[in-house]
């Protein structure tokens, strides 16, 4: 059965990037994108539970922060793995985005490397060290 | 000065925990670095289980306890009947861990301002308190200084002179 990825981020052009590019390298996913925190509640309500979620961190309204906050508070979501894919490249959202998640991957980025990591993240169950 | 208790100094350390990662990250988030650091922290040290981060039920209504309480929101519940009777040496070394894991994570820049933020927002009295109990956060900064000079010193060594 494909592993279900949920990739949260405002930015359209990511999303659609995201998901046609890793959907031409492998098959192995089915991926699904939503540009806000709130559609990403609204369909994990509707019990769309992924095996990983791609999320952003500097979005309007809910950041990504808070975003895994929540998810993390609550016992139906808690235990989804949740992967940082931000520009944000200072020390302390890597260092405490490391601590809280189970990978920080940094914008820009390669297609490939991406691959790999989310494949690195599904043998492992972390990245980033 | 008559001693402090444990719990008192644990939910005030924490509590600074809380408002310096609330400014790198956000406070929710904050809220969920505090909670997977005392999982790691128990992990260690056995009697920190009576240490608990508050429930966050609901992001919204946590965010306006924080607005509303301002500085007196206390991040932690700590369980006293069982902490207080700890030795406040060895509540000190689970200070520290936690301390360390925090620098361990951001790494040797951010740890270095983290810790610097973290002083000043524990203040004079409580700086002192755990300095009693075995965790000098001064010596730290200052052997964080001392090994940035060092390789400061290293890096101008090992650069050819220009004659």
């Amino acid at each position: 059965m494909k592993k279900k990825i949920m990739i949260v981020d405002d930015n359209l052009d990511v999303l659609s990037l995201v998901k046609k590019g890793i959907e031409r390298l492998t098959d192995e996913y089915e991926l699904i994108g939503v540009d806000s925190g709130k559609k990403c509640f609204e369909l994990l309500n509707k019990n769309h539970t992924p095996d990983l979620i791609l999320l952003d961190i500097m979005m309007p309204e809910t950041n990504g922060w808070d975003v895994l906050a929540r998810l993390r508070s609550n016992k139906s979501w808690e235990k989804i793995p949740v992967i940082f894919l931000t520009a944000k490249t200072d020390d302390f959202s890597k260092g405490f985005g490391i601590l809280t998640s189970a990978g920080y991957i940094t914008k820009p980025f390669k297609l490939e490397d991406l691959n790999n990591r989310i494949e690195e993240f599904f043998e492992r169950g972390h990245i980033n060290g | 000065m008559d001693e402090l208790e444990n719990s008192k100094i644990l939910m005030h350390v924490m509590n600074s925990f809380f408002h310096v990662i609330s400014t790198k990250t956000s406070p929710a988030h904050a809220w969920l670095t505090i909670k997977i650091l005392l999982q790691k922290t128990e992990y260690e040290y056995d009697f920190m289980k009576s240490v608990d981060v508050v429930e966050m039920d609901d992001i919204n209504v946590f965010l306006k306890k924080i607005k509303q309480h301002k500085m007196n929101f206390n991040i932690v519940n700590v369980h006293n009947d069982v902490i207080d009777t700890v030795n406040q040496q060895i509540v000190g070394n689970a200070i520290q861990y936690f301390a360390d894991e925090v620098k361990r994570y951001l790494g040797d820049k951010a740890g270095y301002r983290f810790l610097i933020e973290f002083i000043d927002d524990l203040g004079e009295e409580y700086n002192a308190v755990i300095k009693g109990m075995g965790v000098d956060l001064r010596f730290m900064q200052l052997q964080d200084e001392i090994s940035r000079d060092e390789m400061y010193l290293s890096l101008c060594e090992s650069v050819d002179p220009i004659w």
